[in-house]
């Protein structure tokens, strides 16, 4: 396994943490806390520790967390059109936006983006060695 | 990129340096046995430093290891 897909497990593990206390916070916690748990999206930020000098990080590595990297903005883009056009639907009528809609957009859109690189990066390197088995 | 393909010798090489494994090859050039397995189907084009890795490793010129067939820009 590559410290690419090491890293993209971590951040899938952190992702699925995160949203996963989103829930029992929602019922559990009185008032606005139910963002929260987001903050355990900071662990992020533990990446680089994938990445040390002994590791082995070849070219095809990165070429292959390239297109991820390609994949994710184009996914990413797409979705924040999408998300922002129904935001726009959702909150026409309303005199001003709800002080989520904020910051669940941006939480939302970058763990989209991390979500969307994980995964494609996990099956990119898994497809390659699919082929390499073959 | 249409009509532009990378082959190489790298398999017929190794086998003609006492069956070189293609883990001791990756070890040499210091990439994954992944890279040299995706080289050696011809997915996957090398970097220019990594050609020249290679064909050191074999002692040989990197045009001997590595041909250009691309049927837009002919040899002269």
């Amino acid at each position: 396994m590559t410290p690419f897909e090491k890293h993209a497990w971590f951040n899938l593990g952190v992702l699925i943490l995160a949203l996963g206390l989103i829930g029992p916070t929602v019922v559990l916690v009185e008032g606005n806390w139910y963002l929260m748990p987001f903050c355990l999206l900071g662990l992020w930020t533990l990446g680089p520790i994938f990445y040390n000098k002994e590791s082995l990080i070849d070219e095809r590595a990165q070429a292959i967390q390239r297109q991820a990297t390609r994949i994710a903005i184009w996914c990413y883009w797409l979705l924040f059109i999408l998300a922002g056009f129904i935001a726009w639907l959702l909150c026409r009528s309303l005199e001003t936006i709800p002080p989520f809609v904020i910051p669940l957009l941006v939480f939302g859109g970058f763990g989209l983006f991390v979500l969307i690189h994980a995964g494609s990066t996990i099956v990119l390197h898994r497809l390659e060695n699919w082929y390499a088995g073959h | 990129m249409p009509g532009i393909d990378l082959i190489n010798e790298i398999r017929r090489l190794r086998f003609e340096h006492d069956r070189m494994t293609q883990q001791a090859l990756a070890d040499k050039v210091q990439v994954s046995r992944q890279t040299i397995i995706a080289l050696e189907s011809g997915r996957y084009a090398p970097s220019l430093v990594l050609a020249m890795r290679i064909a050191r490793v074999f002692d040989q010129p990197v045009e001997s290891v590595f041909q250009l067939t691309d049927e837009n820009f002919p040899e002269e």
